[in-house]
Parts: structure tokens; C-alpha cells; sequence
């Protein structure tokens, strides 16, 4: 008897399986039947086996060919098998098994069941099983609704039938879907290799441009980072080379921003220079009051002196008072007169 | 539970998981992915431009010798927080050892700014020859210091110092 931890694990194991189930059917119920595999590769390849040998059913490009063989598919010789293998190759293969080597029925189910169609089926099973359930497999087909019940075609088929047949198949290497034949639908039973393998071994162009267009992005990782690594080695290479020929040219602006810099400053007059010319031109009566230089080099000049025509006569010549025009004149103290003067560049 | 529910919702459902999981793995791999690669790309881009950068400077012809600037014509300093201050310093102790009083002495920003300029703004008071001494130390000397705007002005009573308010201005550059 189970553990309660060991039912439990196996009641969740069976739930999410029972979802994966539901959801991939709903999925695939969405897209039209067989659409992918149609649209990724349109040859197929039928192998009939029926009582007597088997019939082969080849359609390629619209174009369908039929091949009969009176021995049974395990009697056959190599060359059979040759010629049977070119026509599976590149093909969507599809062995399918018929009556008396299948069994086929039709099971009645609530509509409730839909989404725990194989659990509805395997409580069933012991029923309409010929043989007991643990020698045969089984599958479902596509259920339809009738009366407001689910009617569901139910394929069995011998597990060591299935067995010869899957080992032949994969010691030859021919991949394919063994299927019953229900009423007139197809039901696969086994696939020959993982039955995910097979149905995406067609579209294998597919697969191929896939693996290409989602390697793009770390292709072009791999890429940017090995051209990186060869640019960064050849750029410390070059500021190697090009450090002496940088600093020459750093030194030399900065020795033409240093003249930019001081170009300014000798256009400035000195002020101790028009002080000492002041002294030197003016009469000694003269009294200068105030001297006042501008950014734009104009220079203003207030003075009390007692003849403004000795001051004039003193200051017009200057170099250092170029333009210079009298602005004012009025009455000082002690017979003086306040004179203010403006030169300018 | 999802038996009760209608085929139609049902396919709504298995839809809206499927967009879901697409979503997330969108989130969770692919838009970090296109971020790395991003990245890497952009970098590549940036280490080609170095590149470029670099031989486009090594392809071209050395510059020609020029003549250096006399070290003694601007102050040598680091940057130019350095260069006013030292020429702060230089106009308090030109001052001082003139008899002056520094009523003050502020760096200021050169007008028109450049970088390769400092200003301070100063205000002087003292005796006549004190005054005259200090222009003819600050502006003959090294370096060469210029006053861009300034006024002199004569003691209101005989005997009283004289008041000069000026910007010096002076231009610095890194020692060599």
C-alpha cells in the first residue's frame, strides 16, 4: 500500500500531467489539423501492412504512387528493404497497422470526461480490452459529440507487436508513426524514436533556420567581443604610438592659448606709466584729482589747475591721452579751476 | 473545474497561458539578451571610434616646433583656483611692501572670460610714493600684470592716502 507523501506526489504528478495534456490539446485543437507538418513538408509515405504483405502508398509534389508486396513486412529480404527505405526517406512515414492486428472500438463518455479523456478511458479499458490491459497499448482519437456524449474511437494493438515493429524500424534506422486504422480515421499508437523527435525530425529545414536565427544573438555577442578585444589591444597599441605626437601637440596649445592670454594684456596701458607721464607733463600748480582708466581704454581725468590753457597745451601731445577732449570746467577753491578731461582710443 | 467551463473559454484560457508564458519568456531572456548584446555592440562601436580617432592622428604630420612662451610672463599654477590665488598673494605682499593697506583683495573672473586668465579685485589706500613704488613693482615685474580697469583717486585733504580700486588681471599656464 502506498505511503499518504507517495499518493500525493503521485496525485500532483498526475494533475500536471492531465494539464500539460489539456493545454496542448486545446492548442492543437486551435490550428488546423496537421497544419505544421503539412506545411513543413507535403511528402508522405503510407506502409500498409495488410494480412497478406504489404502496400505501399507514396505521395511526393501532388504526385501519389502505389507499391504492393506479397510478403509480410518481417519476411523481407534486403532488397525490399532498400527499395522501401528510399521511399521513406525524406518523407513523413506512417506504418499503419489494420484488423486483425489492431483492435478497434468506440467508447461512450460524459462530456464532463473531455478534459480527463485518457483516465476516462483507461477505468474502462478492463471492459472492452480482448486481452488484459497490461499486454496491449492504446490510444484515443479525436472525440466527437453525439447526443451530448462523448463518443471516442479507442485503438489497441499487442505491446510486443508494437515491439517487433519498433525495433525493426529503429535497427534500420527508419524513423516513423505506427498508426491503427479506427473506422476511417488514422490513430497513432508508438513512434519510432521519441514521437517529439518525429514530429519535428520533418521539419527539420525548420529546426535548422531556428537554431540559426535564435544563434544570431550570441553569435553576434561572441563577435563583438573578440573584435572588442582585438580593436582595445590595437587602440592601447596606438595611444602608445601616438602618446609622444599628443603631448607635442598639447604643448603647443597651450603655448598659443598662453599667447591668446596675454595678447590682451600688453595692449593694456600701465597705469604706472601714464601716472609718471602726468607728472611729468603737468604744471606743478596743477592738482590731479582723480584718474580713472575704463575696460575700453578710455581714460578719464579730473584736475584743478589755474590756467586750463598750460594744462591743454601739456596734455594734447600725449601719446598716452590719445583723443583727448576737455568734458568740464568750473570754479575751484583758491582761484583754482576743476577740469575734466576724456581721451580715448 | 476547466470541464464546466465553455470550449470557447477554454481556448481563451489555453491562449491567454500560452501568451503568458511567451511573455515571460520575453522578459525574462530575451530582452536581457538584446540588452547584452546591445551593450557589446555598442562598445565595439565606441573601440572602433578610438581606433579611428587614434590613426587618423597618427597618419597625420608632426607639428612644428613652436616657439615656448617665456616662462617668467604668467604665474605657474595647476589650474586657475591656484593661479588667482597666487596672484592675490603676489598683489598683498606687493602692497604691504609698499606701505599700502589692502582694504581687500577678491579673485574675480576675468572679463571677457578665458581660461588662461585670472582677476582679482583689489582696494589700496597709502601714501603717494608708496602707491606709485606698488604700480611700478606690480607692473614691471614678472609676471606681467596688467590692471583692466581701475581708479586712482587723490586724498580729499593734503596729507590723507590715496584709494586705488582696480582689476588686475594676469595669465597662467601649467609649469614646464
Amino acid at each position: 500500500m502506498p505511503s499518504l507523501s507517495e499518493a500525493v506526489q503521485s496525485n500532483l504528478a498526475g494533475m500536471i500531467k492531465d494539464a500539460w495534456h489539456w493545454w496542448v490539446d486545446e492548442l492543437r485543437n486551435i490550428l488546423p489539423r496537421d497544419s505544421l507538418v503539412h506545411f513543413a513538408q507535403s511528402a508522405r509515405t503510407d506502409v500498409w501492412l495488410t494480412r497478406t504483405g504489404v502496400e505501399v502508398e507514396h505521395v511526393a509534389g501532388g504526385i501519389g504512387r502505389r507499391f504492393a508486396n506479397d510478403v509480410p513486412l518481417e519476411a523481407f529480404e534486403d532488397k525490399d528493404w532498400e527499395q522501401l527505405a528510399e521511399l521513406m526517406r525524406g518523407s513523413r512515414v506512417r506504418v499503419i497497422l489494420q484488423p486483425p492486428r489492431v483492435y478497434a472500438t468506440q467508447v461512450r463518455l460524459p462530456a464532463a470526461a473531455r478534459t480527463r479523456l485518457r483516465h476516462a478511458v483507461a477505468l474502462q479499458l478492463q471492459e472492452f480490452s480482448p486481452l488484459e490491459p497490461d499486454r496491449v497499448d492504446w490510444a484515443v482519437g479525436r472525440p466527437k459529440i453525439d447526443g451530448g456524449q462523448l463518443a471516442v474511437d479507442v485503438l489497441l494493438a499487442k505491446r510486443s507487436d508494437l515491439d517487433g515493429l519498433q525495433a525493426l524500424f529503429e535497427g534500420l534506422e527508419l524513423p516513423c508513426q505506427i498508426c491503427g486504422l479506427a473506422g476511417e480515421d488514422l490513430i497513432p499508437l508508438r513512434s519510432v524514436r521519441d514521437p517529439a523527435q518525429w514530429r519535428f525530425q520533418i521539419p527539420r529545414n525548420w529546426l535548422i533556420v531556428a537554431g540559426l536565427l535564435a544563434s544570431i544573438p550570441f553569435t553576434t555577442l561572441a563577435g563583438a567581443a573578440a573584435l572588442g578585444w582585438s580593436n582595445a589591444a590595437e587602440v592601447k597599441t596606438l595611444q602608445e604610438q601616438v602618446e609622444p605626437k599628443l603631448a607635442l601637440e598639447r604643448d603647443l596649445h597651450g603655448n598659443e592659448a598662453l599667447r591668446a592670454a596675454l595678447a590682451p594684456l600688453t595692449k593694456i596701458s600701465a597705469a604706472s606709466m601714464l601716472l609718471d607721464d602726468l607728472a611729468a607733463r603737468l604744471p606743478h600748480a596743477a592738482y590731479v584729482k582723480a584718474v580713472r582708466y575704463q575696460r575700453d581704454g578710455t581714460t578719464e581725468l579730473d584736475l584743478v589747475a589755474p590756467d586750463p590753457d598750460i594744462v591743454a597745451g601739456a596734455l594734447e601731445l600725449d601719446p598716452l591721452l590719445p583723443n583727448l577732449t576737455q568734458v568740464g570746467q568750473t570754479p575751484a577753491r583758491d582761484n583754482g579751476i576743476a577740469l575734466s578731461y576724456r581721451a580715448s582710443r | 473545474m476547466i470541464a464546466q467551463l465553455s470550449p470557447f473559454t477554454r481556448k481563451l484560457l489555453a491562449l491567454t497561458i500560452l501568451f503568458l508564458l511567451l511573455a515571460g519568456v520575453i522578459n525574462l531572456l530575451v530582452v536581457p539578451l538584446v540588452g547584452l548584446v546591445h551593450d557589446n555592440v555598442a562598445h565595439l562601436a565606441d573601440v572602433r571610434f578610438e581606433r579611428l580617432r587614434l590613426e587618423t592622428i597618427e597618419a597625420r604630420p608632426n607639428p612644428p616646433p613652436g616657439d615656448p612662451v617665456p616662462q617668467e610672463l604668467y604665474i605657474h599654477a595647476a589650474d586657475a583656483r591656484a593661479a588667482a590665488a597666487q596672484l592675490s598673494s603676489l598683489i598683498t605682499a606687493a602692497a604691504q611692501g609698499n606701505g599700502l593697506t589692502v582694504e581687500q583683495s577678491t579673485e574675480s573672473l576675468p572679463d571677457p572670460p578665458n581660461p588662461r586668465l585670472v582677476a582679482a579685485q583689489i582696494r589700496l589706500s597709502g601714501p603717494e610714493a608708496g602707491m606709485m613704488r606698488f604700480l611700478n613693482a606690480l607692473e614691471g615685474g614678472k609676471p606681467l600684470v596688467r590692471l583692466a580697469q581701475w581708479t586712482l583717486a587723490a586724498p580729499d585733504a593734503p596729507g590723507g592716502p590715496m584709494q586705488l580700486d582696480a582689476e588686475a588681471v594676469a595669465a597662467w599656464g601649467p609649469a614646464r
